[in-house]
């Protein structure tokens, strides 16, 4: 037992997979009309297309690949600000290895390494800290993103530096929050979606209370996943027979890591550390309403839009994303990637142009990566 | 033996000493031990998926016979 | 090499300086302590001048090959800089159906070395072309500035004979060859990710780094219609597979369920969130061969030390050409597509 190779388990799955066929019958849905789910997260979606789940799943169900994959949606007015505080003398840049390619207006990371920046690709923000330790002499700042999952490990390496009194350590604050842009979604007068998938380790975290409103003020239902293959069927399942019984309800597919209330210890460190940003822009949804996190002034000396003078909102905020871009229609789910008149020409892994290109857990480079078209062709 | 890393656990310590989670699981997340894994929980879900597996195994053992007796 | 009319001299100094290749006798002591004296029998002459029957085999064919080697860390578990740039090369040349022979061997040293790290490097080298039943007959050194390199870089180039008639070529894969690997995937390049230290993760998984001459021999002897071999150094097995997909013009359908994986390497991709897919090896090939020949082959490389694992993994099929294709655990399909640039931790 190990608590991950037994929900990989391809009997199970069969009988999962017979139990969506069946539901999605009895619900009426067909290719032609289809019911549409969405998968928040964008570790769901990379788990959809790394098992080739929608290739099993019957055609009248149809996955919808959601905002939340942190890299994707990073604007790139954020990572010019990363680059210009990278290009400082004495700055040691630390970033997890996906942040590494995305596009800015000037440049990404990548490019900014190959300039002469010293960035260095790090497994954790202690690891981070550990450097500054190590490099009294330098300023090492942390490329703080993410969502909730992501989002107290960096508020407890803030506490620690605090604690330990390394002020050579800072962190740039890009950490945003999952329930903003779902509601940003749901208010989408083209709204199709019927469900959610949620995200487990968000709600590992968070508990599975703050979407509640999807299911009280929306009427849609939702159920927190896992992200072995199993849990995710599961959780379709779950989502399916609300749809077929007409219930809308929050349900939690994977409460052997999820406590309904989330985790307390992580919950008090945000609260200590962060405060709301009236605002944050994401890439191909635009600015949402309190959907980012900024650090409160009393953990200022670990702020490096403080201490480098950078603070969001100084640089130019452009929303227009590049021409062509249909980012925000896969993302609502008006269109599949192919259907974007960019994919696979003026935008690849190797040059995306749009967010969802960026991570493979983006639904476009998902799509290029792992098959979408081609697959279909294949098999 | 597998993958070591040092992690940081004061996401699942309650009021214990360190040594009470040695021998228990826990989902790790950059460097930090981030949830317990409930044993009882999973042990709860497996059943369900396992239920669902056989009885589709007994549904397609099922057909099977009938197409063996139409044949 | 001509009899040595004095002793030979030794390095005293504990590290390379510029003087080290400045073209006097520093530069020879080091060239004839660290390296000649132990690529034997004597080498790095800078000239060799070589002769080997096989040459003279009507329909055999000379095989030439190059290669540069950095690596980060030099040293790692299971082998150093040396170790592959011996492997790398004979493996370059074995997989193309030649008999490896000869080698040549450039060092471009960075000022501040320790002479102890060059020991062990040349060490390394004698040792892997002492396993592959190769010689190093030829090189040379230069040493940088500080900051100018990386510690060292190795070049080797190699010399082999193709038999007559031997003839592997990516080309001729056809539809249902079987795809043989010898064993399991990834080893290199999650030992060293985990040698590199940034991510502070730590494993007891070793570089797979060794020559496959030997193995390759062998599975000819046993399977002689073996289409083609390929090493799955950089980009691992799916570049290997893509490549020969493009050469070949058919598709290759590959079972995830078959892949031979250790435990600590999954364990490293789960925790980065890597496809061990596109982890380098640096002594694992992947061969296509007639299905009827398919048994022998598998046996052949079981039987050879760079073989025991062997194992099936796929088979090349007329549909979808050019194109690599995983059934996964679930009965799903997923494309295997080239790497994008370098693959990168997905860690959030
Ligand atoms: S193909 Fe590129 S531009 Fe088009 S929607 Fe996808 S990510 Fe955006």
């Amino acid at each position: 037992m190990n608590y991950a190779d037994e929900f990989r388990d391809p009997v199970a799955a069969r009988g999962v997979l017979a139990a969506i066929a069946r539901v999605t019958d009895e619900i009426g849905a067909t290719r032609e009309k289809p019911v549409h789910i969405m998968e928040i997260c964008g570790g769901h979606t990379h788990a959809i297309f790394r098992y080739g789940l929608d290739k099993l799943t019957p055609p009248g169900l149809e996955f919808i690949h959601g905002p939340g994959c942190p890299v994707c949606v990073l604007p790139m007015s954020r990572i010019d600000e990363c680059v210009e505080i990278a290009e400082r003398p004495g700055v040691i840049m630390t970033t997890f290895g996906d942040a590494m390619r995305v596009p800015g207006h000037r440049k990404s990371l990548i490019q900014a390494k190959a300039d002469g920046a010293d960035i260095r690709m790090v497994y954790s923000p202690l690891d981070a800290l550990e450097l500054a330790r190590r490099h009294p002499d330098r300023e090492v700042v942390f490329f703080g993103l993410g969502f909730e999952t992501t989002t107290p490990s960096t508020a407890l390496t803030i506490l620690q530096a605090a604690a330990d009194g390394q002020t050579n350590f800072s962190v740039f604050c890009n950490h945003i929050t999952v329930p903003p842009p779902i509601k940003a979604l749901l208010d989408d007068p083209h709204m199709i979606l019927d469900g959610f998938v949620g995200p487990g380790h968000v709600s590992m975290v968070i508990g599975v209370r703050p979407y509640d409103f999807i299911a009280r003020d929306y009427g849609k239902p939702i159920v927190v996943a896992g992200f072995e293959p199993l849990d995710l069927l599961q959780s379709v399942l779950m989502v399916l027979e609300q749809i077929r019984d007409g219930r809308a309800e929050v349900e939690n597919q994977y409460s052997r890591v999820v406590p309904d209330d989330g985790n307390p210890v992580s919950i008090a460190a945000c609260a200590e550390v962060y405060a709301p940003r009236p605002s944050f822009e994401w890439r191909g949804l635009g600015e949402i309403d309190a959907s980012g996190l900024c650090i409160r002034p009393a953990y200022a000396a670990w702020d490096a839009e403080v201490k480098f003078g950078v603070g969001y909102g100084k640089g130019p905020r452009a929303v227009a994303e590049p021409d062509g871009c249909r980012c925000g229609d896969v993302m609502t789910g008006r269109i599949k990637p192919h259907a974007c008149p960019q994919f696979g020409t003026g935008c690849t892994p190797e040059m995306p142009l749009g967010a969802l290109m960026v991570s493979s857990e983006g639904a476009c480079a998902a799509y290029y990566q792992y098959g979408g078209l081609r697959l279909e062709a294949a098999l | 033996m597998g993958v070591r890393r040092q992690v940081n656990v004061a996401c699942i310590l309650k009021d214990e000493p360190i040594e009470a989670l040695i021998g228990t699981w826990s989902l790790i997340h950059v460097g930090f031990a981030m949830s317990r894994i409930n044993e009882e929980e999973a042990a709860l879900t497996l059943d369900i998926l396992r239920q669902l597996g056989e009885a589709q195994a007994e549904i397609e053992a099922m057909r099977a016979s009938e197409r063996m007796l139409a044949s | 090499m001509n009899q040595r009319l004095r002793p030979p001299r030794r390095v005293v100094a504990d590290r390379v300086t510029l003087a080290h290749g400045g073209g006097g006798k520093a530069m020879r002591d080091l060239i004839e302590d660290v390296f000649t004296s132990v690529f034997a029998p004597p080498g790095m002459e800078d000239q060799a001048r070589l002769m080997h029957p096989s040459l003279l085999e009507p329909g055999a064919q000379l095989a030439f090959t190059t290669d540069s080697f950095v690596v980060s860390p030099m040293e790692f578990p299971g082998g150093d800089i040396g170790t592959i740039a011996v492997c790398g090369t004979v493996n370059d040349l074995a997989v193309g159906g030649a008999r490896p022979l000869w080698l040549s061997a450039a060092f471009i040293i960075e000022e501040g070395v320790e002479i102890a790290t060059l020991r062990r490097i040349a060490r390394s080298m004698q040792t892997a072309a002492e396993v592959a039943g190769v010689r190093i007959v030829t090189g040379d050194t230069k040493v940088v500035g500080r900051g100018s390199g990386d510690g060292v870089f190795v070049t080797t180039a190699g010399v082999g004979v193709i038999p007559p008639g031997r003839d592997l070529l990516a080309g001729k894969v056809r539809p249902g060859d079987v795809a043989l690997v010898n064993g399991v995937l990834g080893d290199h390049g999650a030992a060293i990710l985990a040698a590199r230290g940034d991510m502070a993760l730590t494993t007891d998984v070793v570089s797979d780094c060794q020559p496959l001459n030997l193995l390759i021999e062998a599975v000819l002897a046993a399977a002689p219609d073996v289409r083609c071999a390929r090493d799955a150094t950089r980009g691992g097995l799916a570049s290997a597979l893509n490549e020969i997909a493009d050469a070949a013009g058919v598709g290759v359908v590959i079972a995830e369920a078959d892949l031979p994986l250790r435990p600590e390497v999954k364990g490293v991709c789960e925790i980065l969130g890597l496809d061990p897919l596109y982890l380098a090896n640096e002594g694992t090939l992947v061969l296509f061969v007639p299905p009827d020949q398919a048994a022998a082959a598998l046996a052949a490389m079981r039987g050879t030390a760079a073989g025991r694992g062997a194992c099936s993994i796929g088979q090349a099929t007329a549909s979808h050409p050019g194109t690599v294709v995983m059934k996964t655990v679930f009965g799903g399909g997923r494309i295997v597509d080239m790497l994008v640039g370098e693959q990168l931790p997905r860690i959030c």
